[in-house]
C-alpha cells in the first residue's frame, strides 16, 4: 500500500483530520532540520525554527495554493523564518567542540583518521558559513539536499539564471575560503 | 574545468551530508503546539470581539458618526443586500452602518461585510480581528439568494481579512479599498473602520 501524497494529506487535514498533519511533519522534518542546520543554526535553534515553520504551515494550510507542492510551500515558510532569525541573531560559525568530541568517540575508522575527518569537516563548515546567505542556500540545496537547479528555482522563487549565478558565486566564495586547504590536499 | 570544480565542491560539501536529523521530540512538540493553539483559538476569537475598548472621538468624528446613525435610521428596514448578477458577483465593500456607541467605554463600529457567492455552501470571514482564526465567523444567507452577510463590531483602525468559501477556499475581496500581500503568495483585503484612534 502506497503512502498518500502530500496533496492527499493536506486535503484530508483541511477536511478535519488534523492528526494527519503528523504524517507531513514526519515526512519533511529531516530535510527542514538539515536545511536550517546547514544555514548555520545550532541544533536547538534549528529545532525551534522548524517547529515554528510547521505550526505556521498548519495554521495557514488553507493558503497552500497547490497541496501537491506542499514541500516547496513549507520550505519557503521555513527559509523565511531562517532569514528573519539570521538577521536577529548572531549565527554560530561552527559546531561546538563537544560535537567533535562525540564524532571522535563514535565507532568507525581509527582515532587519527577520525580526527582528520572531523578537522576537515570543521573547515568546510566554517567556509560554508562564511558564504553569503543566498549563495549558501543555493549550495546547500544543490549539494546537500539533493535538489536540482529547476527544483531550487521553484523552491526559492528566484529565476534560473539567478540560481545559476548564486551557485557559481557560491562555489567561488567557498573555494576562496578553502584555497589553503585545497592547496594542502593537492600537494 | 567546471566539471572538476563541481566535483570538488560536491566532494567537500559531501563531508557535511546526512549529518543532521530532526530530534525525536520535534514531531510531538509540533503536534502539542497545534493542539494547544486549536483549543485556545475559539476562546481567543470570542474574547477579542467582546473585549471592551476605550475610543476617543473628536467633535468632528462625533458629527460624522451622528450622520452615519441618521443615515442608518432613514434607510428602509430591509436588510442591506448586494445586487446579484455577473457584474456584481464580487463582494460589496464593507460598509460602516452605525457606530456602536459614541464616546462610551466600548465604542465599536458595526461593519457589514457582504459576499455574493451563489455557488457556496458556506461563507466565513477571518482576519486580524479574530486572530486569523481559520474557523472565522460565519456569514448568513437567509434568503438563499447567494448573498452572504455579517455585521461585526470592529474597533476603528485598519483591518485585514479574507472570506473562506466552503471551509477551504480563501478569497480576497475584489472590491475592498485595497489589498496587501499575505506573505504566502495570496492577498488579504483591507477595510478601514473610521475612528479617532483607540487608546
Amino acid at each position: 500500500m502506497t503512502d498518500p501524497t502530500d496533496g492527499v494529506l493536506v486535503r484530508r487535514v483541511l477536511a478535519g483530520e488534523r492528526q494527519l498533519f503528523d504524517r507531513l511533519v514526519s515526512r519533511h522534518q529531516d530535510r527542514m532540520i538539515a536545511y536550517a542546520r546547514h544555514m548555520g543554526f545550532d541544533p536547538a535553534e534549528a529545532s525551534d525554527l522548524v517547529q515554528d515553520g510547521f505550526v505556521r504551515a498548519f495554521r495557514h494550510l488553507k493558503r497552500c495554493g497547490d497541496p501537491e507542492r506542499f514541500s516547496g510551500w513549507l520550505f519557503r515558510i521555513v527559509s523565511n523564518l531562517c532569514r528573519t532569525a539570521a538577521t536577529r541573531r548572531a549565527r554560530r560559525p561552527t559546531e561546538s567542540l563537544d560535537a567533535h568530541a562525540a564524532a571522535l568517540a563514535a565507532d568507525g575508522p581509527g582515532p587519527e583518521e577520525r580526527a582528520e575527518h572531523a578537522w576537515l569537516k570543521d573547515r568546510v563548515r566554517a567556509a560554508l558559513d562564511g558564504v553569503p546567505p543566498e549563495q549558501r542556500e543555493a549550495l546547500v540545496l544543490l549539494y546537500l539536499e539533493g535538489y536540482s537547479v529547476a527544483e531550487i528555482v521553484e523552491l526559492t522563487g528566484a529565476s534560473p539564471s539567478a540560481v545559476k549565478m548564486r551557485l557559481k558565486r557560491g562555489r567561488d566564495a567557498l573555494e576562496a575560503k578553502l584555497a589553503p586547504l585545497l592547496e594542502e590536499v593537492e600537494r | 574545468m567546471n566539471d572538476e570544480r563541481d566535483d570538488r565542491t560536491s566532494e567537500l560539501l559531501g563531508l557535511l551530508r546526512e549529518e543532521h536529523r530532526a530530534p525525536p521530540d520535534l514531531l510531538p512538540a509540533v503536534m502539542r503546539r497545534i493542539e494547544r493553539a486549536s483549543e485556545a483559538r475559539g476562546k481567543r476569537a470570542l474574547d477579542w470581539l467582546l473585549r471592551p475598548r476605550t475610543v476617543r472621538i473628536s467633535p468632528a468624528m462625533a458629527g460624522l458618526a451622528a450622520a452615519a446613525v441618521a443615515i442608518a435610521l432613514l434607510r428602509p428596514s430591509e436588510p442591506e443586500v448586494a445586487p446579484a448578477g455577473p457584474a456584481d458577483a464580487g463582494p460589496v465593500v464593507p460598509t460602516v452602518s452605525s457606530p456602536a456607541t459614541l464616546g462610551g467605554a466600548a465604542a465599536r463600529v458595526t461593519t457589514r461585510f457582504v459576499f455574493v457567492a451563489p455557488e457556496a455552501r458556506s461563507v466565513r470571514i477571518t482576519g486580524d480581528f479574530v486572530g486569523w482564526d481559520p474557523e472565522g465567523v460565519p456569514l448568513e444567507d437567509p434568503r438563499g439568494s447567494g448573498t452572504w452577510t455579517v455585521d461585526l463590531p470592529l474597533p476603528p483602525g485598519v483591518h485585514q481579512y479574507v472570506f473562506i468559501l466552503d471551509g477551504t477556499e480563501w478569497r480576497a475581496d475584489p472590491r475592498a479599498v485595497s489589498h496587501v500581500d499575505d506573505g504566502f503568495g495570496q492577498r488579504n483585503s483591507v477595510v478601514i473602520v473610521p475612528g479617532n484612534g483607540a487608546t
